[in-house]
């Protein structure tokens, strides 16, 4: 049996060429493998790494923000004034959900049972949903619940489609203190006032990214671009200071309500502010709530309109937001600005017969019901605070110079402080201003400023002549601590002269230790002080806004505290009476002196608290002089 | 005749035994590698496909399992077949395939614009798949007809107008599928080269060839883009594929940025992202750049070196055939393996405009694996050939 064989057909040769043309095929589909691999190599390395964040972008459509912390608020002494709080927010996915109904069943169950939301509406989102990947169900969750939850249902495999999103909750510790300096945070509209609002840029972090897919067993996975947290912020604030000057306030309008009543501790030779407290408090932590001024009858006869209105008002900071004639404080600068200009010297002597005319009117000294100061010194004058040897003095600068010291203290301009909402106040027009307005004006009426103005232009009165810029905030730090910006005080200008100051500064010793400021007086300690009862608008009301302005120690001031109250308690429609706050300001001092370590320097002992003068300086009224157009505030 | 005894039934047995037996062990060991990382890769780069159109993400994985099941039972066919039979009847296999094929104009099933299955309960019949195995088999057919008269030039042009023009040009026309219609040309048109005394010709050939497709690009490149037909624009989509990335260049585009993201070792196994709905039916034609994204160049090259593996073992096995026939078979089917390969892997990375080839043994398709593996079944049939017969 002879096998055909096929090869018989062709020659060696031919078998032979067939072959080796064979192996050359072979060769080029080598070759050919080999420059596609490096095609795919080329790739690569040419466009990999904008294919590779191409594709990454493709996911952005199942991407999902990482909440950054944000940064927190600290104290100069570094108490935690605000700071995030890390929570968990209750994340369901429908799809995955709604594609077993015995999951379904399980998963709802369980979220119904431990978290306590309500089964129907699981179930309407989940059928309203259906295709949704997330939905937030439940928000704030503290971790300890989390983790209880997770161990609950660990062995459940039928419980899907839950899980939990990291996110930061706003806390306050410390509830009321310094509400409206902090200010608070809302989710959707960020910083809503006070630091929070004006350095929310810092405290903001910068959000990261999950994007999510599915991989082949159909589970969810992630690829993360980490969140940066925002900074911190260290303000000038001492925790302990505004802590005394909060509890206060709060005991004071505990017993006589006020409308307004507001504090500010700063430093004279800085401008920085060591607490500033604005009374109505309000908790930080629950700021929508009326209820810590409203009863809950009047909270419900509001419209939402009022609502807001009162809210507004309610978080409003009174030392930087409202304006006000500041009253007998300003004459301070009334007589610094005579001593500048050489209009009156210290030693001088005014003769006060109770009141003064001008301009057709008949203007008071608060003495005028005992006939008068009589024959007085300087120092007396403004100590016991003389009307008419102020009227003199004011005469004598002119209606240009009064502007101009008013101007150079910082009044009818804003401060310039770094929180929002900042009122300029207003002045006279130096061209229209009329001798009553100049006259009214040298003691405090008939311009309006606000309180943070008052306390910085002390501050440079006391401090030898140096206007600073008030602030707030010291420096700025990032999430490791280290410092990446820092407020150094700002020196604006020179207001008055060393020599000046220093009259000044002894005068308002002396009228703590014999004048009107007495009740101010703390045992052992040198202070200096200023008080006033102005007469606000319409001024047929007879309502008052009663001030102190003090300064420790009186020789080598370290601290400038300045309190107003608003329509005190008890004085509309009477004369006025400026004992509330001159009490007020002293339960503050000697409390705030010994803890801020301000030396005893002052051996004398106070006997002379009863002493003759015991009248303290009461309203007078005012004529109301030109009209002033208040400017509409722009905010910053 | 002589009247066989016990003993000799026993050895007759074993022989019989051991040439069953007897096989290229490693190009079925390549082939099983490819099939089951062809498997893991259909599951990969289709369960999410699968999950969204049709609740299942095991669908696609579950019906290419069992084309590779039928697929194994035809290879086992063409292990066992005589083949030499159905070479002699190799026109009717050829009729039926073109009659096949005929039946898609009243019976087709389209799909994205090619009218390329025959609707089969189960699955979809691609007539093209078989019309490729016909040719291959009556290419050597007809070579071995020709006997000496293939050193003819114009035997041979006669065989590659008959078997290589004209089915090409049927699949071509009847189901839009060019790259089939390229496969047949160009299996015929090698088997010609290796049979030809000279390569003068050839080289003439492929020199016009690509003289006059540099001349085409130059030409079309250069139209204002509306003017370009569809079979135009494809190639202007080939040079500058981002520009029409939303439109006709986008799975070009997205298959590009499949493999640019995947880097040497990849984002792992089913962690691609691009099979998410951006590379469309990323299971069939681009399945490699999913396989370059999700192994990385590493993966593509070791998948490669398999391949390159198991087309030297077809060479080797077709140079120490027993037969011119079952070498030529075996180079014919070696061309049908490396030139499909070669134009799956050159549409992915856009060396080549994209015709829609599948990738051997890996893309999803049902007539694809089945006729593949029943080729790898007839040159595992010379395989067990070799040795025995050149023993005894």
């Amino acid at each position: 049996m002879k096998k055909r064989d096929d090869y018989s057909q062709y020659s060696k040769a031919m078998l032979g060429r067939i072959k080796t043309k064979s192996g050359i095929a072979f060769l080029i589909a080598m070759v050919l493998v080999l420059v596609l691999i490096i095609r795919v190599i080329f790739i690569n390395i040419a466009d990999g790494e904008e294919y590779s964040r191409i594709v990454l972008n493709h996911q952005a459509y199942s991407s999902r923000t990482i909440a950054s912390k944000r940064g927190s608020i600290l104290d100069r002494n570094g108490t935690v004034l605000a700071y995030s709080k890390k929570v968990y927010n209750l994340i369901i996915d429908p799809y995955v959900i709604n594609s077993d109904d015995k999951k379904k069943e399980a998963t709802v169950n369980a979220v119904n049972e431990y978290f306590g939301v309500d089964k129907k509406e699981i179930e309407d989102v989940l059928s309203n949903q259906k295709d949704s990947r997330y939905r937030k169900i439940k928000t704030d969750l503290e971790e300890s619940v989390v983790n209880g939850f997770k161990d609950k249902t660990k062995d459940n495999k039928d419980i899907d489609g839950v899980w939990f999103e990291d996110d930061y909750k706003r806390v306050y510790p410390f509830g009321t203190l310094a509400a409206d300096v902090i200010g608070f945070y809302n989710k959707n509209n960020g910083g809503e006032l006070g630091l929070e609002k004006k350095y929310d840029s810092y405290l903001t972090g910068t959000d990261g990214l999950a994007y999510t897919y599915v991989d082949d067993s159909m589970e969810r996975t992630e690829n993360l671009k980490a969140a940066v947290d925002g900074n911190n912020i260290v303000t000038t604030l001492d925790y302990g200071a505004q802590n005394i000057i909060d509890k206060y306030i709060a005991k004071y309008n505990e017993a006589k309500p006020s409308p307004n009543t507001g504090a500010i501790l700063m430093n004279p030779n800085t401008g920085e502010v060591l607490a500033m407290s604005s009374y109505p408090f309000f908790d930080l932590n629950n700021p929508r709530d009326l209820k810590a001024v409203y009863t809950d009858e009047q909270i419900a006869a509001m419209s939402e309109e009022e609502k807001a209105q009162n809210l507004a008002k309610l978080w409003r900071n009174y030392c930087v937001s409202d304006v006000y004639e500041p009253g007998s404080p300003f004459k301070s600068i009334t007589v610094a600005g005579g001593l500048e200009e050489g209009v009156v010297h210290d030693g001088d002597q005014f003769f006060c017969g109770g009141s003064l005319s001008i301009g057709g009117y008949t203007i008071n000294c608060w003495r005028h019901i005992y006939g008068g100061h009589g024959q007085i010194f300087l120092d007396e004058a403004l100590g016991d605070s003389c009307n008419v040897a102020m009227m003199e003095i004011a005469a004598n600068l002119g209606t240009d110079n009064m502007i101009k010291y008013q101007s150079l203290f910082g009044f009818g301009s804003k401060t310039g402080i770094d929180l929002p909402s900042e009122e300029r106040g207003i002045l006279q027009n130096p061209k229209s201003m009329s001798e009553t307005d100049l006259a009214t004006n040298s003691f405090g009426q008939n311009f309006d400023v606000t309180m943070i103005q008052m306390a910085a232009a002390y501050c440079s009165l006391v401090n030898g002549g140096t206007y600073y810029q008030p602030h707030i905030v010291k420096s700025v730090e990032n999430e490791k601590g280290e410092k990446i910006k820092s407020i150094a005080p700002v020196s604006v200008r020179k207001t008055v002269t060393e020599s000046t100051s220093v009259i000044i500064r002894r005068i308002l010793k002396e009228a703590v230790e014999q004048y009107g400021v007495k009740y101010v007086k703390v045992d052992g300690y040198s202070v200096g002080g200023k008080t006033g009862t102005a007469q606000k608008l319409p001024r047929s009301d007879k309502k008052w806004l009663i001030s102190v302005a003090a300064f420790a120690p009186a020789e080598n001031p370290q601290y400038v505290l300045y309190v107003v109250i608003d329509e005190p308690a008890g004085t509309t429609g009477t004369s006025g009476s400026g004992m509330d706050v001159q009490e007020l300001t002293h339960d503050m001092l000697s409390e705030l002196l010994p803890y801020l370590g301000v030396p005893k320097d002052n051996t004398a002992t106070n006997t002379e608290k009863e002493n003759t003068n015991s009248n303290t300086e009461g309203g007078i009224d005012v004529p109301e002089g030109t009209h002033l157009e208040t400017e509409a505030s722009t905010e910053e | 005749m002589q009247k066989r005894t016990v003993k000799d039934s026993k050895i007759v047995k074993r022989k019989k035994l051991k040439r069953i037996f007897h096989f290229d062990y490693t190009l079925v060991f390549c082939l099983f590698l490819i099939i089951g990382f062809g498997l893991i890769m259909i599951y990969s780069s289709s369960s999410y496909t699968a999950n969204v159109e049709y609740g299942d993400p095991s669908y696609f994985f579950n019906r290419q399992l069992i084309f590779v099941a039928i697929g194994l039972v035809l290879m086992a066919a063409g292990f066992m077949i005589n083949y030499n039979a159905l070479m002699r009847k190799h026109w009717y296999l050829l009729l039926v395939s073109i009659l096949l094929l005929f039946m898609l104009i009243p019976f087709g099933r389209t799909v994205n614009g090619a009218t390329r299955w025959i609707r089969l309960g189960f699955f979809n019949f691609q007539p093209a798949e078989l019309v490729k195995l016909a040719v291959i088999i009556s290419v050597v057919a007809m070579i071995i007809t020709a006997g000496r008269d293939i050193k003819n030039f114009k035997t041979r042009i006669t065989i590659i107008l008959i078997i290589g023009v004209v089915p090409a040009a049927l699949v071509f026309v009847i189901s839009s599928n060019l790259s089939s219609a390229l496969i047949i040309f160009l299996i015929v048109f090698m088997m010609m080269f290796i049979v030809s005394p000279n390569h003068k010709n050839y080289l003439i050939a492929i020199g016009v060839a690509a003289a006059i497709g540099i001349v085409a690009v130059i030409v079309i490149s250069n139209m204002p883009a509306d003017s370009a037909s569809f079979r135009f624009n494809r190639i202007a989509v080939w040079l500058h594929p981002e520009d029409y990335e939303l439109t006709t260049g986008y799975q070009t585009v997205q298959s590009l940025y499949a493999i640019g993201s995947g880097g040497f070792l990849g984002k792992g196994l089913g962690k691609g992202l691009q099979k998410l709905g951006y590379i469309p039916e990323s299971q069939n034609d681009m399945i490699f750049a999913v396989i370059c994204e999700e192994v990385g160049i590493f993966g593509a090259i070791i998948l490669l070196s398999i391949f390159a593996l198991l087309l030297w073992r077809i060479y080797v096995i077709a140079m120490r055939a027993p037969t011119k026939t079952d070498m030529l078979l075996c180079m014919a089917i070696f061309f049908h393996i490396s030139i499909q390969l070669l134009l799956n892997v050159a549409v992915v990375t856009n060396f080549l405009p994209n015709t829609g080839v599948t990738l051997p043994f890996i893309s999803y398709g049902g007539s694809s694996m089945f006729f593949l593996l029943f080729e790898m079944g007839l040159v595992l049939n010379v395989s067990k050939k070799i040795d025995i017969e050149e023993k005894v």
